[in-house]
Order: structure tokens, then sequence, then C-alpha cells
């Protein structure tokens, strides 16, 4: 009885212990001891507390798919726990998935918790998402567009504005660099620029502004002024840029032309100045301005003097006269982009100064250039005469004058001989002129004129007469039947208006000298600006 | 079947505040029960056990069916049926409705029901009872998701020593 006792003692130390070793021991025995496997029931309860430990475990380790087939109290609640944490995570998806109704009321304290993160999460979500509509809505309806470039200089994001200001879809920007958008030269300064940012980001700053050359769907080069601002992520490093880009081409376009204005003007003044003697012409700094400006007076040039119009008419008519204005402005402008010559503006022309070859004379390169010049001038100015006067080849600092005042002669001869469709008039076509356009501003120009056809000038005002044009026409004539048939009269009418002339005048117009100095009278005349006929 | 004296609508559930002006829509859940169980007790003792559980799933599918129809109304998605669900059965008392996985592609979930109005605090046994439930939810999800039929099966329940029912639902056409 006693050794019984002793065994069944033993027996029930032995299942104590098994149970502990389940209970209690991290690492517990995998198979039952043998004295206790005859014991059905004690197998049974051993495989439900091993059950139940291995589910314990599991759900210690954050496994929630384990299933446990082991009945009753302790089985259950664990099994409600875990249906908990299962439920509280589908909810956590939920959550994660914008659902912020979901809310917890089966964990004590934690519910409460939870709760109020996911009331906070819904507001801040809100918030958010109503900032994010606003700034989306700046973005997408502002005229000026917005765009990100991360460190690669690629497009992260371009508003749709992008539409209007390049002809552009968002998906045609996206994704692609700077380097395929921008001119060689934008993209060189900014990458400059960049690489600054990205050396001294504490320096960067906020609000850089640079002026980019922007290519267009078409190809076309958009003018564009982009504020640069540096894009910083989380730990506050640079993460890229974002920029705000309008479109600055019609002031690039003012500015250009504005410059261009204050160069003209400068350099007009100049080469008025060196024209009227406001200069000297010995002074070395002068033919370096000249250089500067875009001619060589040490080397052969040739000047060519450009007239629009007809000068009286203009100055009666005040709105034409501004038209003239705006439209010399517009052919210095386009002469002005040609290197071949130097354009500026006098008062009441267009001067251009040609460098030429080697050669002293006016070749048909250089006619040709000038022709040039005035087909440009007459593409512009349709509706005006064009005559241009174009003076010998000179060379040297102190020949600029004089070119000026050939080619103002040329025009001048153009005039007086009754040229009215424009063209092209060179100095060394001009014969007489050549002498008398140098005294038209004189006062003994003027005497002489009345001196030699003062009385005709008379009798012709008083009489209704025409006998300074019939004179004109006589002295250009070979012979007197050639102008009785220029003038369609019959060959005694003239010779007796003839006779009329020789006795007003007190002098006969057959000899050589007095027909030279007679129409050197008439010349001068009409330099004066008047009319020969009544 | 021909002659049949009260096929369901749900008129039958009757007016009432009209029929009960003093002691109104409450009762104790014993009442429930007592019916339920009664009901049960002489169907399985004419049809034997295993065609009463039947008779449960089915009366379950249908009173899910009318549910749906008359309580849950029109919903959007997936998100806003469990809501309204959760909400309709907690605010009738049925039970507290929690979704422990919701596989919508694979058409695979698994819902638990707290305090079940069927079998929260009844005697231990080795059976699920909660044949009506299972069909109850079968047709609650045919109801949402059109088309579809599901295999609901207890697999916790109060009365097998759990706290919370457990069922899993799972699409089989």
């Amino acid at each position: 009885m006693a050794m019984q006792g002793d065994r069944q003692e033993a027996l029930l130390d032995l299942a104590v212990r098994t149970l502990e070793d389940v209970i209690s021991n991290k690492v517990s025995a995998n198979t039952l001891p043998a004295a206790l496997q005859s014991h059905p029931e004690f197998v049974d309860l051993h495989e439900k507390l091993a059950a139940i430990r291995g589910f314990i475990s599991a759900l210690a380790s954050g496994d929630l798919s384990q299933s446990m087939r082991v009945k009753g109290f302790l089985s259950g609640g664990l099994r409600t726990f875990q249906a908990n944490l299962r439920h509280l995570t589908w909810q956590t998806q939920m959550i994660a998935g914008g659902d912020f109704t979901q809310r917890v009321d089966f964990m004590g304290d934690f519910s409460a918790a939870f709760n109020s993160m996911t009331k906070k999460l819904a507001k801040a979500t809100a918030e958010l998402k109503e900032s994010e509509t606003r700034y989306r809505l700046l973005a997408e309806n502002v005229l000026d567009v917005i765009w990100v470039i991360d460190l690669a200089g690629r497009f992260t994001y371009v508003s749709p504005s992008v539409d209007r200001l390049l002809d552009c879809t968002q998906e045609e920007i996206i994704g692609r660099t700077i380097e395929e958008v921008l001119s060689f030269a934008s993209f060189r300064a900014l990458c400059v620029k960049l690489r600054q940012f990205s050396a001294d980001e504490e320096a960067v700053g906020q609000g850089h502004i640079f002026e980019l050359e922007h290519f267009k769907k078409d190809g076309r080069v958009l003018w564009i002024e982009v504020s640069v601002s540096v894009l910083r992520d989380d730990d506050g490093k640079m993460a890229g840029i974002v920029s705000v880009a309008r479109d600055i081409s019609k002031r690039r376009k003012a500015e250009r032309m504005l410059q261009m204005a204050y160069d003209l003007q400068r350099k007009s003044d100049f080469f008025n100045d060196l024209i009227n003697g406001n200069i000297s012409i010995n002074n070395k700094d002068a033919v370096a301005t000249a250089k500067k400006w875009g001619i060589d007076l040490t080397v052969p040039f040739f000047c060519c003097l450009i007239d629009l119009g007809d000068k009286e008419l203009f100055e009666k008519d005040k709105i034409n006269h501004l038209d003239l204005q705006q439209k010399k402005r517009y052919i210095n402008n386009l002469l002005s982009k040609s290197r071949e010559y130097v354009v500026w503006d006098i008062r009441d022309a267009i001067g251009v100064l040609v460098q030429a070859g080697c050669a002293l004379d006016i070749s048909d390169a250089d006619m040709r250039t000038a022709a040039q010049i005035r087909e440009k001038v007459s593409l512009y100015t349709s509706d005006l005469i064009v005559t241009m006067g174009v003076s010998d080849m000179h060379r040297g600092p102190d020949s600029l004058k004089k070119g000026y005042q050939e080619a103002r002669s040329a025009i001048i001869s153009a005039k007086c001989q009754g040229e009215k469709g424009g063209g092209i008039y060179y100095y060394r076509d001009i014969g007489l002129y050549q002498l008398l356009a140098a005294y038209d501003k004189k006062e003994h120009a003027a005497e002489y004129v009345q001196k030699m056809i003062g009385p005709l000038i008379k009798y012709d005002r008083e009489k209704g007469a025409s006998l300074l044009l019939t004179l004109d026409i006589i002295l250009q004539s070979s012979s007197l039947k050639e102008a009785a048939q220029k003038i369609f009269l019959h060959h005694k009418t003239l010779v007796f208006r003839k006779q009329r002339i020789e006795k007003i005048l007190g002098a006969s117009i057959d000899q050589f000298e007095t027909k030279l100095a007679l129409a050197a009278a008439i010349k001068m005349h009409k330099l004066l600006g008047n009319p020969v006929n009544n | 079947m021909e002659n049949r004296k009260y096929p369901f609508s749900w008129d039958l559930l009757g007016d009432i505040a009209v029929g009960r002006p003093n002691l109104g829509p409450i009762t104790r859940i014993e009442l429930y029960r007592l019916m339920q169980y009664t009901f049960r007790d002489v169907i399985e003792a004419k049809f034997g056990a295993e065609k009463a559980d039947e008779i449960f799933y089915e009366s379950g599918r249908l009173a899910g069916r009318e549910f749906f129809k008359n309580m849950i109304g029109k919903i959007n998605d997936f998100h806003e049926f469990i809501r309204k669900l959760q909400e309709s059965l907690r605010e009738l008392r049925l039970g507290i409705l929690r979704v422990e996985k919701a596989d919508i592609e694979q058409g695979s979930f698994v819902l638990t029901i707290d305090e079940d109005l069927d079998c929260s605090g009844l005697p231990e046994s080795d059976q699920e009872i909660c044949k009506y439930d299972e069909g109850f939810i079968a047709a609650l999800m045919e109801s949402f998701f059109t088309g579809r039929q599901f295999r609901v099966k207890e697999v916790d329940c109060w009365c097998t020593g759990d706290r919370t029912c457990r069922f899993t639902a799972e699409v089989i056409v």
C-alpha cells in the first residue's frame, strides 16, 4: 500500500511538473512523459493547455491568424480578444482608406484614445483636403505657370496654365528636363544657379528671379520670367525648386526697342555732331567711337542718304508727319539689324554708311548694296516715295562730312530735275549740281539768280508767261527745233520767244559762256526751291 | 406549397404604435428566446435536428432579405453597408457586429456578433446554435453582392464557450 501510495504521489508530482512546464517554461517539452500517456484525461488536458499556450504565443507575437478548436472559458476569452484585435485591424484599414466614421467601443481606455485620434485625423485630413483644393484651384486658374523641378532638372509638376503659356499640355511637360525646353544659354545660366544653391543652401534664401528663353511647342522661343524658390524635403535638405513663370516677351520687346532707340539716339548724335563739326575729325576717340558703332572711317566707305516722300506735304499734314516719324523708326530698326552698314537718324532723312572693299570707286557690288537698302526701305514704305542719294567712295575720318554732303547733293539734284518717282541717285552722275548744291544755302546764290535771270522771272510773274521754262528747255536742247518739239511750239514761235528772252535779259543766248551762266542760274533757282514755270 | 396561411410580408410585423400604445415596441429577450427555442424543440422533435437547423437557416435567410430591403435600403459601397448594418443591429439590440476580415475580391469574410440576441448567455454545449444568424447574414451578403450566393458558417459560439459568435462567409456562386 505504501509503495502504491508513493507511486501515485510520484505520478501526481510528475503531472504537476508537466503542467507547470506548459504554463511556465519558455520552452515546453514536446512529448508527454510515458508514465502519463496512459491517462487519457490527463493527455486531453495537456493537449488543451498546449493549444492555448500556442494560441497565446501567436497572439503575443502579433499573429492574429491562428485558430484554436479548444472550447471553454479560457479559450473563448482568448478568441474574443483575438476577434477584437482582428476587428481593430480591419477598422484601421478602413480609416487608412479614408473611412473616418469607424469607432472602437470594446477596448476600454484604448477606445477613447483611438476614437479621439480618428476624429483628429478626420479633421486634419479634411483641412488638408480643403487646403489642397484651395491651392489646386489657385494653381489651375492662375495665369502664371507654377512648376516643380527635381534635383535632376526634371519637371515633376506643372500647372494647367502651361497650356496658355507654351501651347503644351501638362503631360507633355511633366517628365521632361529643363535642358529639353530651355535654350542652351538659359539652361546653362539656370544650372549655374542650381549648383550654387546646392553648394551653399544657407545662402539660397527665397525668390530668385531669372529671365529665360523657353521653347514653345512649335519651336518658337518665348521669354519668361521665373521666380525660383528652393523646395526642401522633411529633413530640410534641398529636394528641387518650385518656380512661378510668366510671359515677358512683350516687356522684353519693349526693353529691346527702348535700348535700340537709345543706341540709335546716341549713334545719331555722334554722327550728326561729326557732320556738323561739333566733334573734331582729328579726334582719335571719334574714330574709335565710329568703329564701335560699326564703321571704320580709315578704310573706304560711302554714304547713303534716304529721303522719304515729299517733305512739304508731310509738314502740312501733321498726322502724316507723325506716321512718317514712326516709319523712320521702323526703317532705322530694320536697317540697324544688318552688320553691313551703320544707320543713323538725321532730322529729315536717314543716313547710312556702308563699308566697302579696297577700291576707291563705287563698284557694282556697292551699287547692289545700295539697291538692297532701298528695296528694304521700300518694302516698309510702299506708300511713300523713297529717294536715295549715294556719295562717292571716301576714306579717312575727314571724309564723312563730305560723303554726307555728296549724298545730299544727289537727292537735291534729283528733286531739281523734277524726279518725283524716287530712286537711287549717285553723286558722280549729277554733273553741275556737284558744284551748285554746295551753294544752295548761301546768300550770294540768290543774288546770282536775281542778277542773271531776275528780269525774266519778273516778266513771267507780271505777264503770266513761261519764258523761264522756255529758256530752260532751249538750254537743255541741242537745237531750237528739238526744243520746239519738246514744248509743242512752232519753230518760228520759239524763235520769236528766244528773241524776247534775249531782249529781256539783254544778252544773246547763243554764246557758250552765256548759256553756261544762265543754265547755272536756273539750276540754282531750282535749288533754292523755286519752280521754273508759273 | 398550396393553402399557405401566412406567406411572409413586412406588413405581418404590424403597426406597433397602434397596437401597443402603452407597452410599446420593447419586450424581454427571454420571451423572444422562449418562442425561438420552443419552436426549435417542436421542430427538432418532429423532423430531427438536421432538418431543424435547415429550417432555421432558411428562416434566417428570409428574415435577412426582408431586413435588407426594409431596414438597410440604398447604399453605395461595402463600407457604407457595414456601417449601416452595424448601426441598425446595435440600435435594434440584435447584437454588436464587427468585421475581422473582408476580402471583397475573393468573396471571403469573417464577421463577429457580440452580445448576440439568440445565444449570448446560453448554457455551454458542444454545438454552435446560431443557425438563424447564419441564414440572416448570408441573405444580407447576398442582398448587397447582388447575384452572388454565400455560405455562412458559425465557427465560434457562446454555446461552445466563446464570448463572441464568429461567422465565416464565403462566396459559393
